[in-house]
């Protein structure tokens, strides 16, 4: 029966000999393919070339680099990219951004210290020149650079509240970002005096240039009073500035001056039209935003970074569902959140959980995850749960990172390293390989990291990050013009001027002028003007202002 | 005549022998056959099923290869090929799941 049975198969099939010995060669290889780097099923995963798919790198294996890809819808969700400096992450990001402009998508950067900022325009520039002259137009026009601290354009920060904000919420997440940007504190009675003065100029349209005006001269906010709805909080507050000691306002100010010591902060908070998020958000632009301030003045990157984020974290929540894909990278992304205080870092959690719906995905990218449990100690469970892609790059540190090594199971014990040694035979335990992998972490080389696809529910694969040649050229100016023709920016000159006006403002204010004969306007001269000279210097407001009369000891109602 | 009647009376007993034997040995000829038939049927159906490249467990329709590595449970050598039949001569007569450990008969029942 078996003779027979083996004598047909022979003749249907060849030698049933040399096939078992072909799948044992197979399955010895997928051993040996499995008891090193890789999970087999995360490689068959990452390795599907499928049409319509990116390319994210090479599998970095010996014997084994085949690319890795992944089909272009599923980049849309939040990333993080995590390792030392050094080690790829802002070529990896530079990578992305590459692949959003070849797949039309928007793509935002927000660059604090200024290097990516100058790489990704040099990328650009050196993509389109690769482009078909009218695609090379397509492309530049879809860029908008921002500058905050060029000497040529500038954005505005702050401006008039939008349908739908709050503005109790943002004068206290305003005035959050701007006391943590200066690196101070203040007790619970100055909390209010700092405060509501910034709830009542946005809520009259002003500039927030006239904030150490108002503290100089509470009676400005009683004649902004009868513009508003709210015209007792004006009274209440210009009341309670009032009865605050000298001193205590005379502090205030400094700490206004400290933030507003750079003409470039007070330019860009002199604008009453704020940066207008919303339309960058639904125009499909690839924004580059440089918020790596002077070397004297790291602070007032942190306070710009805040004040730029609170705008931007408004204008995601106000965006409709399902509206066209948004991809927001924040560079250092511990820094971006440090200076700016408790309320960014709650609002990235808020943005982290929410902005997925709005097709809103942030790309964080940060040297470890320790310094973000710094700031808030939620912020890497939050970051890392609701990330669909992680690519961890070199990692010594304690968080654990288990979830995204490959541990298969499969990883052979190490071979002696001398005759005389005992040969251990067989597989890891799953201990013995967690360690091995954690180790391999902390000693991975540069441009290598592991990938984690966390749609996936597998652990990651290592890969090797792409080449990507940037050229060093210069003439990135050519970059700059967009922005500026699309009203994003404004020029430095017609800032000076807008600034200039609105301490003009002030003092007209404190002097009693009338303000129903002037109306509230934006001090921005129109986009075409042709720049102004210089504005007069001005001296500080507490020497041009004229002192309020002398405060009335009466305690004011409704505020405190 | 004696002798002509004694040839009679042996002739008409074993024409009725045969005739009561003849329905017997039919049937049993019949039922030889029909025995040979299903017996052929099965080994055709047998070798038509051990000639696939795998064989399906009726308890958890794994479909096992009927070529790989094996050990002879006879000769204790691993070797190499069809299941069924190792170099020592001994044939397996079963083997097991490779999924959930049933015996997976290689040829009909005795």
């Amino acid at each position: 029966m078996n003779e027979v049975a083996a004598a047909v198969r022979f003749l249907l099939r060849g030698s049933d000999k040399l096939r078992a010995a072909d799948d044992d060669n197979v399955a010895i290889a997928d051993a040996l393919s499995a008891s090193s780097a890789h999970d087999p099923v995360a490689v068959r995963h990452f390795c599907k070339n499928d049409p319509g798919s990116v390319v994210l790198g090479q599998l970095a294996d010996v014997n084994d680099q085949r690319t890795v890809v992944v089909a272009a819808d599923r980049l849309l969700t939040h990333g993080v990219i995590t390792g030392p400096s050094g080690v790829g992450k802002t070529f990896y990001l530079l990578h992305l951004f590459l692949l959003s402009l070849i797949l039309h998508l928007s793509h935002w950067i927000f660059d604090i210290k200024g290097e990516t900022y100058t790489l990704a325009r040099r990328l650009i520039l050196d993509y389109a020149d690769r482009l078909p002259t009218r695609a090379a137009d397509e492309l530049l026009s879809r860029i908008v650079c921002i500058d905050f601290f060029s000497t040529a354009a500038l954005p505005c920060l702050v401006g008039n509240l939008e349908p739908g904000d709050d503005a109790e919420a943002v004068a206290w997440s305003l005035a959050s970002v701007w006391l943590e940007a200066i690196r101070t504190t203040v007790g619970v009675v100055q909390e209010s005096l700092w405060h509501r003065p910034i709830e009542c100029l946005l809520r009259a349209g002003e500039s927030l240039l006239l904030l150490p005006y108002v503290f100089a001269a509470p009676q400005i906010l009683d004649r902004l009073a009868s513009r508003t709805d709210v015209p007792a909080l004006f009274h209440e507050t210009a009341a309670r500035l009032r009865t605050a000691g000298r001193e205590r306002l005379n502090s205030l100010i400094a700490r206004c001056e400290r933030l507003l010591r750079l003409s470039q902060i007070r330019r860009m908070l002199a604008g009453a039209r704020a940066l207008p998020v919303d339309k960058l958000l639904s125009g499909g632009y690839c924004v580059l935003v440089n918020l790596a301030a002077p070397a004297d003045a790291p602070d007032l990157t942190k306070g710009g970074a805040g004040m730029l984020w609170l705008l931007v974290a408004r204008a995601i929540l106000r965006r409709p569902e399902g509206g066209q894909p948004v991809l927001i990278a924040l560079e250092e992304f511990p820094q971006f959140l440090s200076g700016s205080g408790p309320v960014v870092a709650n609002s990235v959690e808020a943005l982290l959980r929410l902005a997925r719906s709005r097709r809103v995905f942030l790309q964080t990218l940060q040297q470890d995850m320790t310094s973000l449990a710094a700031i808030s100690s939620t912020l890497p469970t939050v970051l890392t749960t609701n990330a669909g892609w992680v690519t961890l790059f070199r990692s010594s540190e304690g968080y654990d990172w288990s979830w995204a090594l490959p541990s298969t199971g499969h990883r052979l014990k190490q071979p002696p390293c001398a005759p005389w040694e005992e040969q251990k035979a067989g597989f890891m335990s799953p201990s013995e390989e967690a360690t091995a992998l954690r180790q391999e972490l902390a000693r991975l080389p540069s441009r290598t990291a592991y990938l984690v696809d966390r749609h996936s529910g597998l652990a990651g694969i290592k890969i090797r990050t792409p080449e990507l040649t940037i050229s060093r050229r210069t003439d990135l100016a050519r970059l700059d013009a967009r922005a500026l023709e699309l009203g994003f920016v404004h020029r430095v000159a017609d800032l000076a001027l807008a600034e200039s006006r609105v301490r003009e403002r002030a003092r007209v204010l404190a002097e009693g002028g009338d303000c129903q004969a002037e109306p509230a306007k934006d001090p921005l001269p129109s986009s075409n003007s042709d720049g102004m000279a210089n504005p007069p210097a001005s001296p500080s407001p507490t020497s041009r202002i004229p002192r309020s009369p002398s405060p009335r000891r009466r305690r004011p109602e409704g505020i405190g | 005549m004696a002798s002509h009647n004694q040839s009679s009376t042996r002739m008409l007993t074993v024409a009725t022998k045969v005739a009561l034997l003849a329905p017997l040995f039919a049937i049993y000829g019949a039922w030889c056959i029909l025995l040979g038939t299903i017996f052929f049927v099965r080994r055709v159906v047998w070798t038509i099923r051990l000639a696939r490249t795998t064989l399906v467990c009726g308890s958890c329709a794994e479909r096992n290869p009927l070529h790989g590595r094996w050990v002879c449970a006879a000769c204790g050598s691993t070797y190499h090929g069809f299941v069924a039949r190792c170099p020592c001569g001994a044939g397996a007569a079963y083997f097991s799941c490779r999924r959930c450990g049933v015996s997976l008969p290689l040829g009909p029942r005795r």
